[in-house]
């Protein structure tokens, strides 16, 4: 077989090699054998060789330039996107794409997915309330707790500048409870927002790498609240209000378990 | 019933590259990522189990761009060389950024047709079958598009705004 023309000269059992046959070729959609076939049909044609070479390294090329884009970080604003939270205003993206807040639970929003999909949607400018609270925080540990990459912006080898940075942006001073006698160690933080005020949250991990989240946020409306539990989903959350202060603790926990660890975070808060 | 919302996370990489490819710009494809997300998150329901989760995120993404591109007010303006400046940037390692550079500014001379067949087929892998329900098209037509996006691709290589073919070795 020297020099056949596209589709002509093939044993008469065989399909003709045409485009169709070449584009499966080079996207490795062929069998081994026709797969064989073509490549030694291309070996007889050393122009559409050239043409198939030309073709591959278009691929390649796309690959290399685009590939890198898939291995950033996800946006916060696209993980909470997916998570079910809707953004009140068009303009966020670039602004949370800038910035370091986290913009995408403002609004009042902050439920699950498979809640928004039962409610109408918030309302805009709707105060925080420890009910959000729990919500916002809710949905912030689903989001992050499952991050292999980037689960915390700051990490915990930095616990200084952490607690410092967050305390300045909330406007409040935080504390990082310490919970190594319940197995977990501090991972880190990172900034978001509740409402339309900033919040912080903190990521601890046992040594299963099972994670819980502790979510604050100031200016709750209800100044003053008993600790309360919201189960979405799989995710618990004990959530209260302090002095105007909101705290939430969430975590793929028992009940049982995450009270017993919300009130030893609850005792190390009290000055 | 799952609810597909629960794994929409997994697929955002991929919805990202294939925006930035298609659109150019790194703000204007998060936006067409996000407004793909909400949209996927607020039609939960229509989802078919059958289907791939990923092939009806990209169906969504491309009917909003297709909209979007309807308006002409929204219609980004593609600058071949800066997109591919932009785009490139960093990545630029062991490969020939200008290499990369040109083959992304060839992408922005195809056809809006010819660039999404061939980024969905040669970047995201889909197989041909998917792309045509992806599009809304005849595989036939998938096919040919995706024969002319790759000889567009050639001829640009050789001399359009890339000089020479891209060698990504």
């Amino acid at each position: 077989m020297t020099n056949t023309p596209p589709g002509g000269g093939a044993p008469p059992t065989s399909p003709p090699i045409d485009d169709d046959m070449l584009n499966a070729y080079v996207d490795g959609r062929l069998d081994a054998p026709s797969r064989a076939r073509v490549a030694q049909w291309l070996e007889a044609n050393p122009e559409e060789a050239a043409r198939i070479a030309d073709w591959q390294e278009t691929g390649e090329a796309l690959r290399a330039a685009f590939d890198p884009v898939a291995a950033e970080p996800v946006p916060a604003a696209l993980a909470m996107a997916a998570a079910g939270s809707p953004r009140p205003h068009r303009s966020w993206l670039r602004q949370a794409a800038a910035a370091v807040a986290l913009l995408a639970l403002g609004g009042g929003a902050g439920f699950g997915a498979a809640e928004l999909l039962r409610t109408a949607p918030p309302q805009e400018h709707v105060a925080l309330d420890a009910v959000h609270l729990a919500g916002n925080a809710a949905v912030a540990h689903r989001v992050f707790a499952v991050e292999v990459r980037h689960p915390v912006e700051v990490g915990a080898e930095q616990q200084a500048h952490l607690v410092q940075w967050l305390s300045r942006r909330l406007g409040t001073k935080l504390v990082a409870p310490r919970l190594e006698a319940q197995g977990y160690r501090l991972v880190g933080g990172r900034l978001l927002s509740a409402g339309e005020g900033p919040a912080a949250q903190l990521m601890y991990e046992n040594r299963e790498g099972k994670r819980i989240t502790a979510f604050v946020a100031n200016g709750v409306a209800d100044g003053q609240t008993a600790f309360q539990f919201r189960q979405q989903g799989d995710v618990a959350t004990f959530y209260w209000v302090d002095n105007g202060t909101g705290y939430a603790l969430s975590g793929e926990l028992s009940r049982e378990a995450l009270l017993e660890i919300s009130r030893i975070v609850y005792s190390q808060l009290q000055p | 019933m799952t609810d597909p919302t629960s794994r929409l996370h997994e697929h955002i990489p991929a919805l990202r590259r294939y925006a930035r490819a298609l659109v150019g710009e790194a703000a204007l494809a998060d936006d067409l990522v996000q407004d793909c997300l909400e949209r996927a998150v607020s039609r939960a329901h229509q989802w078919r189990q059958t289907g791939s989760l990923r092939g009806w995120l990209f169906t969504i993404m491309h009917n909003i761009n297709a909209n979007q591109r309807r308006s002409a007010a929204r219609a980004p303006a593609w600058d071949p060389i800066e997109r591919a400046e932009n785009t490139v940037g960093q990545n630029g390692q062991q490969i020939d950024r200008i290499a990369l550079q040109e083959a992304v500014a060839a992408l922005a001379l195809l056809t809006a047709e010819q660039r999404q067949v061939l980024l969905l087929v040669a970047l995201e892998g889909l197989r041909y079958e998917e792309v045509a329900q992806v599009l809304g098209v005849p595989i036939g037509t998938v096919m040919s598009r995706l024969s002319r996006a790759r000889d567009r691709m050639r001829e640009l290589g050789r001399s359009g705004p890339g000089r020479a073919l891209w060698r990504v070795k």
